[in-house]
Order: structure tokens, then sequence, then C-alpha cells
């Protein structure tokens, strides 16, 4: 909603400056988006009149203009403007003008010849539009006036970004109303002109479909002068309104709506064959629009027809054909209520938007219907002439406003303030909500106009806003406060956070939204969540693992040349099926070990640097192992399955060269992804006995296949209960001089202790037989 | 909700469109309607709603051009939140 503020003011009286206005109405909900003024500063322009032309005497194409500013002496000025000519009205610059760029005219001699000021244009007055030579205004512009009086050029431009609820504020009249309510000034309402009849000729007007147009209102009026000027004042509020000038009648329907809210349409009455009837639309039926777009109502859609064809799309835009046109001599106005619902979203379906369907999708106010006409008519016999006939009204169930109980006590609940009853109803009858006292509550009907009233908070809101919701007293909130309990079998989040950045990895957040080709590549996922409405083909469906999104963060910074990149993401996944949703921890790896330095030789990262990293997350306690198994997205060698708490809880692997090669990533890159909850979970330690006795340390160094893993050996050492170990761990890997090819050495520690005594060697030889008796079983050979 | 301008400290700048003041965030009292559906008594409580995009208000307090930076995930812009 776009309006002049001087339009406003010959509304209401308020004594606040135009940023104090615009701040209450903000303060009060209705947003004042902008504030601008109409015309930047200027001074000493007035209105001129060309009285004579004459060549310049030393230059082609400049003239040397007489030019009349109402002071009995004609100024003799030179002009470059190609459109000067005798008899037409510009702006003129006077001798001490100050124009907005800052330039100030002074008496100067063009070309040898004196000149007294300046014919200005409109961008050299600062204001929108073609630099088109001099600004013509029109023929009975007043020689001598100042142009920022004529023009109403000291007015500011409101423009309120209005709630969808606040309809009864799209109009002046309603934007008046709510400031006279929110600053006290006193509302001037325009009395209602009743024009009486001088024609007797009735519309017949028959109203099939009554639910959707519960009141039409209209009349002819006859011998108009379609040709007629619209005034100026009436073309400067259009303009500042947001609305183009199109013809008198038009632009007096429009600045009507403007006005008060109420959209008229004006057919051309000669264009109407037979009645007019409001009915919805037959299958079938085509209109051409005003605008010239072809439309095919359908059938929830209502039309205005007369005998022979349609006229209209009842609330949102007239038919061109019985438009009003330069030959037009007699015209049907009319104004009608639309209920909301019938209008809401035809227009829309249609791929149109008008003022109109814009008031009437909200709700319009339905007691001003025949005030609106009534108005429209004045302005168009006063400005196009013509004989008026009688207002022909068609009515039936109208919407009702219930009255609807407030109470007090309520009111100082929900807002937290102490009003009293006659505060309560002093502001409602600011808001000219009438009240009526009932025991202890008021009982309050709400106007017409407003369609948004229907609940007692609706009510309690209209306080608040008058009162101010700055002026609510503000409370420090009182309550109980309860410890929350901090179990000691779940650890924090942020330490694994802490322990990656210690390990020096960088967090990353990713949109939950994947594509579905992520999805399949990387997790073979072939059924993800899938969203309705995807914010683009790239985001269509819900990860289920959080590696698409770290292998995308990777490619951005490959792409920007940064070589070495380790990031994690602590995220949700998403799985079809049940809709289950489970929080995960990831990360990846890629480029040097270490970041540039002397002290080691470089290397790139591998299974074994990141596999350290997943260890370091997990829980001491976790019984962490680490399984060889394919994963779609990793090298088939060279992933794994971590296992923790006797459950797989996540994957560890290189990511496959394949996708290394789809992804264009030059180098190895390491990954790993496993349950948050695994890493969290952590068992309430029980303490065991400290050993007296200190431990016995005996190497077992064994030759085995490449294909048999060391957690195969030490799973199946720990399984067989050796008695007297109490910690069991690889220590060495060889290949090479020694063992043949296809062969690995590898080295076990085991430590073997008692609790209360020192083991003697027999005992420690029992314990090493039994551990090698397993290695053996499990192909190994001993290595001497 | 609004805040003073993080940029201009309300004097007015491009960042706030000259008015001095950044809306951070959107809040009011739950329409009984909401908490009906939900099956709680809207005599008995009270419903207050905020939320804010953490996002925007990060921009806003570290000086982050753009909203996208958050989730890219380039080194250069994660580095400096160390």
């Amino acid at each position: 909603m776009k309006f002049s503020e001087i339009w406003l003011r010959s509304w209401v009286d308020t004594k606040l400056s135009s940023h104090e206005l615009a701040h209450a109405l903000t303060m009060a909900g209705l947003e004042v988006e902008t504030l601008e003024s109409v015309a930047p500063p200027f001074s000493d322009v007035v209105v001129a009149e060309v009285l004579e032309v004459t060549r310049h005497p030393n230059a082609d194409r400049l003239n040397l203009c007489q030019v009349n500013v109402g002071d009995g002496m004609p100024l003799s000025i030179v002009c470059g403007a190609p459109n000067v000519a005798v008899g037409i009205k510009v702006p003129c610059a006077r001798i001490g003008a100050i124009l907005p760029d800052g330039l100030v005219i002074k008496r100067a001699k063009v070309r040898g010849v004196d000149s007294f000021g300046m014919l200005c244009s409109g961008t050299e007055l600062g204001l929108a539009g073609e630099n088109q030579g001099l600004w013509l205004l029109p023929d009975d512009s007043p020689v001598g006036m100042k142009l920022r009086d004529y023009m109403e050029l000291d007015d500011t431009l409101f423009t309120l970004k209005l709630t969808p609820n606040r309809s009864d504020c799209l109009s002046i009249a309603g934007v008046a109303r709510e400031v006279a309510a929110i600053t006290g000034g006193t509302l001037n309402t325009i009395q209602a002109h009743h024009v009486h009849p001088t024609l007797t000729e009735v519309m017949a007007i028959q109203v099939s479909a009554s639910e959707v147009c519960p009141l039409y209102c209209g009349r002819v009026i006859r011998d108009i002068n379609a040709m007629a000027v619209t005034p100026l004042w009436m073309n400067h509020r259009l303009e500042r309104g947001g609305v183009r000038s199109v013809n008198a009648v038009v632009d007096i329907a429009n600045y009507v709506m403007l006005e008060l809210g109420q959209p008229i349409h004006a057919f051309d009455r000669d264009k109407i064959i037979g009645e007019v009837v409001v009915r919805y639309a037959r299958v079938g039926e085509e209109l051409t629009l005003l605008n010239g777009q072809n439309v095919i109502p359908q059938n929830d859609m209502v039309v205005t027809s007369d005998d022979v064809k349609l006229l209209a799309l009842a609330g949102i835009m007239g038919g061109a054909e019985s438009g009003v046109g330069d030959a037009t001599h007699n015209v049907f106005l009319e104004s009608a209520f639309f209920a909301p619902d019938a209008i809401i979203g035809k227009a829309r379906k249609l791929n149109i938007a008008t003022d109109s369907s814009y008031r009437f999708e909200r709700g319009v106010d339905f007691c001003a219907t025949g005030t609106a006409l009534e108005r429209a008519t004045q302005l168009l016999l006063e400005i196009c002439g013509g004989q008026a006939g009688p207002i022909s009204e068609v009515r039936k169930n109208l919407p009702a406003r219930d009255p609807i109980t407030l109470r007090l006590e309520r009111v100082n609940r929900v807002l937290g303030t102490r009003l009293d009853s006659i505060e309560v109803v002093a502001i409602l009858r600011r808001l000219q909500l009438k009240a009526e006292r009932q025991n202890d509550n008021l009982l309050v009907t709400p106007p017409s106009y407003r369609f948004d009233l229907l609940l007692e908070v609706d009510l309690i809101e209209e306080i608040a806003r008058v009162i101010g919701y700055d002026n609510i007293p503000a409370q420090p909130l009182r309550t109980a406060v309860r410890m929350v309990s901090h179990t000691e079998v779940r650890r924090p989040v942020s330490r694994l956070r802490n322990a990656m950045v210690v390990r020096d990895y960088q967090e990353t957040i990713s949109y939950a939204f994947v594509d579905a080709e992520t999805e399949l590549n990387l997790c073979a996922n072939t059924t993800p969540v899938t969203l309705k409405n995807p914010l683009s083909n790239h985001l269509a469906v819900m990860r289920s693992s959080l590696l698409g999104g770290l292998v995308g963060a990777l490619r951005v910074n490959l792409v920007r040349k940064q070589s070495r990149v380790r990031l994690f993401e602590v995220g949700a996944c998403f799985f079809g099926g049940n809709y289950a949703q489970r929080e995960q921890f990831a990360g990846l790896c890629c480029g040097t070990q270490l970041s540039e330095q002397w002290g080691e030789v470089s290397r790139n990262v591998d299974f074994y640097d990141v596999k350290a990293d997943v260890e370091a997350l997990f829980p001491s306690t976790a019984l962490l192992s680490f399984v060889a198994s394919p994963h779609p997205a990793s090298h088939p060698g060279r992933s794994a399955q971590v296992w923790a708490h006797g459950r797989a809880v996540g994957w560890i692997g290189e990511l496959h060269p394949k996708w290394l090669q789809q992804y264009d990533i030059s180098q190895a890159v390491v990954w790993f992804e496993v349950e948050m909850d695994a890493l969290v979970s952590v068992d309430l330690p029980c303490a065991n006995e400290i050993y007296k006795s200190l431990p016995v340390r005996r190497d077992l160094a064994v030759i085995v296949d490449e294909d048999t893993t060391a957690q195969s050996l030490l799973d199946a050492m720990r399984d067989s209960d050796a008695p007297h170990v109490t910690e069991l761990a690889l220590f060495d890997l060889y290949r090479g001089k020694g063992v043949e090819n296809g062969k690995k050495s590898l080295a076990f520690r085991v430590l073997l202790q008692d609790t209360e005594k020192t083991l003697i060697d027999s005992e420690i030889e029992l314990s090493i037989a039994h551990l090698t008796a397993v290695l053996q079983k499990h192909g190994a050979q001993l290595r001497i | 909700m609004d805040i003073q301008c993080v940029q201009c400290n309300g004097k007015g700048c491009r960042v706030c469109s000259h008015t001095g003041w950044l809306e951070v965030l959107g809040s009011g009292m739950v329409h009984p309607n909401v908490l009906h559906h939900v099956k709680i008594d809207s005599e008995k409580y009270l419903g207050f709603a905020f939320g804010l995009g953490v996002e925007r208000l990060a921009m806003l307090r570290y000086g982050v051009p753009d909203l996208r930076l958050f989730y890219e995930g380039d080194l250069r812009f994660l580095k400096q939140f160390n």
C-alpha cells in the first residue's frame, strides 16, 4: 500500500512529523517499509509561460525566449531544449534558484546574450522520467505559482508493508482511521455525498451466486464526457498511490478504490445487452480482459454477464469489450461486495493480479459499498458531467459480525498489564469498536471493515497495539530452576569435536539435502527419503550419510588450491522406510599427513592415520575392532567396518578410485563415519584390583599369509582365554628380506601377570604355549 | 524484533536501508488455535514463540558477507574461527 502523505493528512489531523508518523504506524503493526520525498529539494522554480521564441543570434541550436513568470516583466532566457515553443507552460528557475544538483541560477551571458533564468526539464528538477526536453505543464497552470506548491512536490510517499489480515488499511480512509486510533488525532470523514438521481433508468441486476456476491450496487450515468481530463490533484494522488492514469472515468474508479478501499468498475452502458447477471461461469465461456488477456473462467469462478456475453471476471478484472473508452457516452458503475473465500486464489489461478482481487481476497468493507458508489458518481459528475440514475441494489446474507466477549482479567493476564475497564473501553472506542458492559466483561462487536477480529485474543492484540508494545513493562521471567541430570554414561559431543580439532581437523556443516546420485554412488542407497518440494535437483533427497557433504566440501577446497584437507561433520542422517533419523560423526582426509614441515619425511595421509583418529574418538572401554568389509564408497581392499560395544557402528576406508575419477579428485581420500551413539556411550567404570606383582613380557613373532589380518589373530588369542594374559598388542609388521613373497611377519606383545603372586617360568610357558597353539591353528608360523 | 544496525551503530546505512535497525527475529504469542490443535488448554497456558536463524546472527556478529560461506566448507573461511 503506497500513498501520498498530503492525501492522508487531509483525512486525519495529527501533529506528528512524517518520521514520527511512520514510526507510530510501524510500532502499531503497520510497517512503513519506505518513506521517500516526492521531489528532492529545490527553490525558486515557478510556472512560466513562453511568450516569444527567436533564434539566438550567435548559435544555431539555442533560442532566445521571452518568458512570463507572473510579475509583469517578461524575462529573457536562452534555452537549448528542442521542444520550446510559444504558448507552452514550463517550470522556470529564476535567478537565485538552487536546483537539486546544487546549481545556483545566476544572470549569465550565453554566447553574448543575457539570460535571466533557466527553463527546466523534469530530470533537472530531480524527478523521474526521461530527459525529453522541457517539462510541459498543463495549459491551465497558473503562471507565477511556485512549482512545488502547484505540483504538490512537498509531499512524502509512504509505502506500508501490510500483513494480510489488515485489509481494512488498504485505503486512505482505512489508514487515516488507524492513525486516528493510534495517535488520538481527529478523523475528518468525508461526508457521504448523496447524489440525487436525474434519470429514472434502472439497470436490471440479477445475482444468482449470492453466497459469493451478497451485495451488488450499480447505477447508470448518461451523457458523460469520456474525453474529460483527469484533474491534476487526482493524477498526483493516483500516481503516488502507484496507479497509472488511463482516462478520466477509469481514474475516478481507481481514485475511489484508493480512497475508500472499494473497487469500482465502470462498464460502457451501451455495450450491455439486457440485464446484468452475477453467476458462476459455465463450461466453454471465454472472456478477453481489459489487459488483452484471453481467459477461460473455470466453473468455480464468478463472472458478470449480460444476456449474450461475459462482461467481467467478478472482483478481478473487467472485460475489454464492455470497457470504457473515448467513445463512451453512457456508463454503468458497479460497486459490489465479493466474499473473500470466493475470490481467493482465483486470480492467481489465471495468472492475474489486480488491485481489485488483492482487496476482495482480503476483505472489503461491505458497509461502504453504497458510499463508494455515491462518491464515484459525485466525482464523475464533477469531472465528466452527465446525468445519474438511481442506485439499484441486490442484497442477501451479508457476513455477520458476532459480538466477542472480552474479559478484563484475561486482557491483563495475556498482556501483563493492569488496565481497568474504563481504560479498556477508551482504547476500544479509539478503535471504533463498540463495547457493551456485561457483568465484569465487555461484549465487543467488530465493525464491518475488520475481517480479522474473530476471537478474544484478537481484541487483546488491538489493545496491545494501541497501548504500544514498547509501553508494556518488561518483567524478568520468574521460574523455579531445576537441576538437569548429567549422566556419566554419555560423553558430551563437544568433547568429540575438540578431539578432532586437536587432531587438526576443521568442522564443516553441509545441507542435509543431497542429490539422489550421490546417495546412490556413495551409499548404494536406491530408496532415499525424497523431498516433495526440493530447493533444486541437487538437493532432492535427504542424506543417509555425511560423506556426500564432506566430498562436496573437499572438492570446493581442491578447486581453490587447498591441497591438504581434513574435515569432519556432526549431523543427522535420514533413512527411508520407517523414516528413522540418526546422529552420525564423519571425517575425511586428503593430502599430506602433516602440514609442511622439516622434521619428518613428507607423506600422504593413509588408512592407518585415520584409523588412529577414529580410535582416539572412542572411549577406551568400547572394545573397538576393524573388520575388513567392502563398502560402496571405498576401495575394495581398503575398507573396514568399525565394531564397538559388540556391534557394527560405522565404516572406515579409502575412497574408491572410480569416485576419485568421477569427482575429479587427484589424491587418495580416507574417510570414516560412525554412529554418534557409539561414540558418546561409555560404560560406568568398575575398578579392578591393581596387580601387586610386576608384569612379564613375552614377544610372539609369526609369519602369516598376506590376507591374514592381525585383527583376526588378536581376536583368536583373546578368545582363547589363555591364563594370566592381561594385554595383547601388535607392535611390528615386516615384509621383505627373510620373509617369503606373499607373506608378512607380525610381532605381538604379550603381558602376563597374576593378582597375587609373581609368575613362575612354568606358568608363563604354559600360557605362551597356549597362545602359540592358537596362532598355529590360524595358519601362523612361529618365527624363531 | 530488531537490533541496532551492527554496521553503522544505528546511524543508518545501506545494510539497514537507512533505518538504523536490523530485523533479527520474529516473535509473538502463540495463537490459541495452535494450542488447541496440540490439545493444550489456552485458558490455562499462554505460549510465546521466538526464533532466529543462527546463520543470520553469526553473519552480523562476525561480519560474514554471504550466508553460503557457512555451508561451503572452504578451509580459508573455516580457519578464521579457531
